[in-house]
């Protein structure tokens, strides 16, 4: 009755957010709304289940399936005794989404606006939209890649020296003053499988009473609704996954250095350093949890 | 008309000077240089809270502008505003006021003094 849920082909968007909106509102076609019916945790781990079928009967160029529909094919083949390396880019509203997805039992690790590239070893990405339209013009890519809804680009991509780089990008539907900044950090291959192995991990347990108390506030005041920190029960999907936030050279998209101080700005004043972008500005937290917050965000390392 | 504008202006100066009610006396932080001050909170969190003349960059709403500081009576609503208060508040605000939003931001003594400088060339 519905499509198939291994093969490559989403009809409406294979990203969570997508795929919890068709399980949660339903879609015309016949799919019936399961909210209220099913239990929103629940749901999330249908999505988590979905998404994690088995990359050899889901991605073509794993298995002998449809030819993949890459925009840059390329015969080299994946260094012996490493699997390929997928990373799955979604454009959000004002920032990229960016998985590099558990493969053999190990974890996802979900980051934001940075994008980690071991130097020498091919990567394929995965290219979404996950609203309107976006263009990714990362320095890996020769030209800006347009991303509609609904349609994958695949782009094999492979970086031959350490170091780091920024593509701006424009968000083709919004602000004109509002650019998608990434950010790529190549690595040689060893930094990097050490920096993907400690993406993988859970967020740390707080080790300072400052942290603990921003971690309460954290899932308190709603910041759970929109981030998740892997580890707590704080999974929203609409904005960046901050399990390892302080591990990033910068926040906000590219906009504020990753230090305390800026994290405390960015949450109670973030309109007036990004106008347009779609997170409140908390202004009802008294100065010490604001302070909380910050220590409790600087510890996830 | 132009005479009687500055002797009015000479005697405000005079009543000034006997009164020592002249306009902000200029404030200078021991080891602290404006320039480098100018500088370093360019570089820092402060512009994403504060609005501060002279740095085209600050923005911030969080915490209140730094407009004409030499002039401000008090740091946070309750401390006496002198140079050496002001050093030990941008390194460490939250020893003075534990409901106090600013954080210890690590900010080094120096960058501090530098900073307090700058802050105190505002009229």
């Amino acid at each position: 009755m519905g499509p198939p849920l291994i093969d490559p082909l989403w009809i409406y968007g294979s990203d969570d957010a997508r795929v919890f909106e068709s399980i949660w509102n339903g879609r015309q076609a016949g799919m019936p709304a399961w909210a209220g019916i099913i239990p929103q945790d629940d749901v999330w781990k249908i999505v988590a289940f979905i998404r994690e079928a088995p990359p050899g009967d889901k991605w073509p160029w794993n298995g002998e399936a449809a030819a993949p529909a890459s925009t840059a094919a390329s015969s080299v083949e994946p260094a012996k005794g490493r699997g390929p390396l997928t990373v799955d880019i979604t454009g959000r509203h004002g920032w990229w989404d960016i998985l590099y997805r558990g493969l053999e039992g190990a974890a996802d690790a979900r980051t934001a606006n940075e994008l980690h590239l071991p130097v020498g070893r091919p990567v394929r990405l995965v290219l979404r939209s996950g609203d309107t339209a976006h263009q990714f013009c990362a320095p890996v890519v020769d030209d800006a890649i347009d991303l509609e809804a609904g349609r994958e680009v695949r782009v094999e991509v492979q970086v031959d020296e350490p170091g780091t780089s920024i593509g701006v990008c424009r968000n083709l539907l919004g602000r004109a003053d509002m650019p998608m900044r990434i950010l790529i950090v190549a690595q040689p291959a060893a930094a990097f499988d050490e920096w993907l192995s400690a993406q993988r991990m859970p967020a740390p347990e707080p080790s300072e009473a400052s942290a603990s108390r921003g971690r309460d506030a954290f899932l308190e005041r709603g910041c759970l609704v929109c981030h998740t920190i892997r580890g707590t029960p704080a999974r929203g999907r609409v904005a960046p996954d901050l399990t390892h936030v302080a591990s990033r050279r910068q926040i906000a998209n590219g906009v504020l250095d990753n230090r305390i101080g800026n994290y405390e700005a960015w949450i109670a004043g973030n309109e007036s350093i990004k106008p347009g972008n779609q997170m409140p500005a908390f202004k009802e937290l008294d100065g010490a949890t604001l302070r909380a917050l910050g220590s409790y965000l600087d510890s996830l390392r | 008309m132009k005479t009687m504008r500055a002797a009015v202006a000479a005697s405000v100066i005079v009543a000034c000077a006997l009164s020592a009610c002249a306009p902000h006396p200029v404030q200078t932080v021991a080891g602290g240089h404006p320039d480098d001050g100018r500088d370093a909170i360019a570089r820092s969190p402060c512009i994403n809270c504060h609005v501060i003349p002279g740095i085209p960059e600050s923005r911030g709403v969080v915490g209140p502008p730094l407009s004409r500081w030499a002039g401000r009576a008090y740091i946070g609503g309750r401390l006496p505003n002198t140079p050496e208060t002001l050093v030990q508040w941008i390194r460490d605000a939250p020893s003075f006021d534990p409901e106090v939003a600013m954080p210890d931001m690590g900010i080094s003594d120096q960058d501090a003094r530098d900073m307090a400088a700058y802050l105190f060339t505002l009229n």
